[in-house]
């Protein structure tokens, strides 16, 4: 493990803000995207994704 | 024996095959998600130049690499588009777009976070940053351009003219670097010769670019369901599918 403390790598060296808006911003988008996605799928009625074997069989 | 080439590319085919590999396909980025941001965030040690805002990189390089392949594929399925006039190619070009300008937009948002602290600017007029700006622009354009046409068809060959144009612009973002005295650094990764980083650090960075690779795949499988189930929904095979309760 390379981080000595919590408090440490929360603090990202001095950089949080930049690193931790990287991250979150990213974790937003792809969130974001997946939500608008499964919404999209929902109103057209198509199945929703579960990881499962008989999966949008026509 | 003889193969049917086409196969998958009738939508009745490709719809069923899509829904049923791309849950899969989440799992898999989930996983070398965690991975990657194991190894880039408590394995990776503190670059000496840069301290520990280098571990930007962990994202910006995937989602950049990600925006400029994006864009190839698009540019390549359109062009399928055109030659085989097949509509499947058309509407997983549609599909694509989506998640392209998003990772573009990640490339441009990580790169201005990284910029702030190294350049003292979080934008710079430089070749790369520019000409990765233009990328977004364009995936932006193929979304209007096509969103702004009725008829889907021609929304498709309009789409397909624009995308295949701006294919121009992904080498030039490439080789920006090399061709102008750019403030954004040289690429790292080479084909032509050994990286020029610590190989923990490239690990990291290879497997975020693998999730980042499996998420785009996740999404625009599911999302090309939506499109032939929206183009198709008069056709007669989308009306045996049932809506899923499970």
């Amino acid at each position: 493990m390379h981080w000595n403390s919590l408090e440490a790598f929360f603090a990202m060296g001095g950089y949080a803000f930049f690193v931790w808006s990287s991250l979150g911003v990213t974790l937003i988008a792809m969130v974001l995207e997946i939500w608008i996605l499964q919404s999209q799928r929902k109103q057209l009625k198509l199945p929703r994704s579960t990881v499962s074997q008989d999966h949008g069989n026509v | 024996m003889q193969v049917n080439w086409f196969k998958y590319a009738a939508p009745a085919n490709f719809f069923p095959l899509a829904g049923k590999i791309y849950p899969w396909f989440y799992v898999f980025a989930a996983l070398l998600a965690v991975a990657g941001m194991y190894i880039g965030f408590f394995v990776a040690p503190t670059d000496f130049q840069q301290g520990e805002a280098y571990r930007i990189i962990f994202i910006h390089v995937p989602a950049a690499w990600m925006s400029m392949f994006l864009y190839l594929v698009m540019a390549f399925y359109a062009s399928l588009g055109f030659i085989f006039n097949t509509r499947l190619s058309s509407m997983m070009a549609r599909a694509i777009a989506p998640t392209g300008a998003m990772f573009t937009f990640l490339a441009l948002w990580t790169g201005s976070m990284w910029g702030r602290p190294m350049w003292g600017a979080y934008w710079v007029w430089d070749a790369r940053l520019t000409s990765e700006l233009i990328l977004f622009f364009l995936y932006i354009g193929f979304m209007a351009l096509q969103a702004a046409i009725d008829d889907p068809r021609r929304g498709d060959k309009a789409g397909g003219v624009l995308a295949l144009v701006g294919a121009i612009n992904v080498p030039i973002i490439y080789f920006s670097v090399k061709w102008w005295n750019t403030l954004h650094q040289g690429s790292s990764i080479n084909l032509t010769r050994a990286p020029s980083m610590a190989s923990i650090m490239l690990w990291g960075m290879l497997l975020m670019a693998l999730s980042f690779w499996m998420y785009s795949i996740a999404v625009i499988l599911s999302r090309v369901q939506c499109v032939i189930a929206e183009r198709e929904r008069r056709a007669a095979w989308l009306q045996h599918i049932e809506p899923h309760t499970t």
